[in-house]
């Protein structure tokens, strides 16, 4: 709370006594050190400058940068990879109850070359965000009506502190196959961004 | 940290100014180094934090928005169109104390270059954000991951919308710093570009 000195005012021949002195000076040097707070402060006094790094906000990415990743054929199970590449992982430590704000935008390619799948066929995949085993967001099914194509996911939660896991999952479903091997899909480019907002 | 040492006086001291003088020498050190140890836990309120501490407003040059329509029609990358060029800045952006995650987003409906039918080649859209620092400007890819592909040919209707969030990873302190969309498309195609916006989002560390 706000600091009000002592105001113990000695008058004309009284007994000199320090602690007029030292009591006042003792309880202004309690709150001085370590009790200052919203009331010894004037509105707006704080700005960037006087904030340590990493106290309202950080942001963590992982972006496919290099190579293209060819998620396995015929999955049952979301994966987050090849088995080798992961291809969105994110684990920051957090030290306060904080909310995830989660985006991963990407994209991805059939392989089918001609542009369009031929009659009878079609294969789907869909993406998720998952935070520590939780899902937090799903795209709907995307089709190889489209070679290549693209989709953002935007998903967020709240966590306490630790170092949660927030990975993006990919599943494909081979809706009619006509006869046809599975396709393999790849993802050629995408970037995860995990901004963790402290309470 | 900043702490004050108070001097004891006790009755029966001799009457003299060094203790009293003592404890303001202590305060005259701790008023000059007050920090963070000073305040207690929880101890400040929204209203002793400036505007645009945590994180900033874009405004002005620093947010592209436009509905177009506008045909682009590019074999190699150049900078895409959208009423006007899909870009944004100057702005200042010091990477060593902020982050800056750029959004884009639009609408896009792919023109196939004819119409002779299936067995054509199929026609792929791409896009992928760039940046300068320098003034000039020279334009950097900002990074392999924010490419992003579609694609169709005679027998699909090409028209859709796409997002690209990038985070900016690249050190950086200018105030002229600068994003712009560059596309491109294959076997002679175009792509009509609409509702296109194009901002940033600055977060203070």
């Amino acid at each position: 709370m706000s600091f009000r000195y002592k105001t113990t005012f000695p008058s004309d021949d009284d007994i000199a006594d320090p602690s007029d002195w030292v009591d006042s000076n003792a309880e202004l040097a309690g709150e001085f050190n370590g009790g200052m707070d919203r009331d010894n402060l004037p509105e707006s006094a704080v700005d960037g400058t006087h904030i340590s790094d990493g106290t309202v906000a950080e942001v963590f990415s992982d972006p496919l940068f290099t190579a293209s990743v060819n998620l396995p054929t015929k999955t049952t199970e979301w994966v987050d990879g090849d088995g080798t590449t992961v291809i969105g992982r994110v684990a920051p430590t957090i030290d306060v109850d904080s909310v995830l704000d989660i985006v991963w935008s990407g994209t991805w390619n059939w392989n089918i070359g001609g542009g369009y799948p031929l009659a009878g066929e079609s294969e789907l995949l869909a993406i998720r965000l998952v935070v520590d085993g939780v899902e937090v967001a799903r795209s709907p099914v995307h089709s190889d009506s489209r070679d290549y194509d693209s989709t953002t996911l935007y998903g967020n939660t709240v966590v306490g502190p630790g170092s949660p896991v927030v990975t993006v999952e990919f599943r494909t479903y081979r809706a009619s196959g006509n006869g046809r091997a599975e396709r393999t899909v790849s993802i050629d480019y995408g970037e995860l961004i995990v901004e963790v907002l402290k309470r | 940290m900043s702490r004050v040492t108070v001097t004891p006086i006790d009755v029966g001291d001799d009457v003299t100014i060094s203790k009293p003088n003592t404890m303001l020498a202590s305060w005259d050190v701790a008023t000059a180094v007050i920090d963070g140890e000073n305040i207690r836990l929880g101890g400040i309120h929204q209203r002793n934090i400036a505007a645009d501490t945590a994180s900033e407003t874009p405004t002005g040059t620093d947010v592209f928005e436009n509905v177009g329509p506008t045909t682009n029609s590019n074999a190699a990358w150049a900078v895409a169109v959208c009423g006007a060029n899909i870009e944004i800045g100057d702005l200042t952006y010091n990477s060593s104390n902020e982050e800056m995650i750029i959004y884009c987003s639009f609408e896009y409906e792919g023109e196939a270059s004819d119409n002779t039918g299936a067995g054509d080649p199929q026609y792929i859209f791409e896009f992928r954000l760039q940046y300068a620092d320098d003034g000039v400007p020279t334009w950097n890819t900002i990074a392999r991951s924010t490419r992003r592909e579609s694609n169709g040919n005679e027998l699909i209707i090409m028209h859709g919308s796409m997002d690209i969030v990038a985070r900016v990873t690249e050190s950086v302190n200018s105030s002229n710093f600068r994003v712009r969309l560059q596309q491109q498309e294959t076997n002679g195609a175009n792509v009509i570009l609409t509702n296109c916006a194009l901002f940033p989002r600055v977060v203070k560390l």
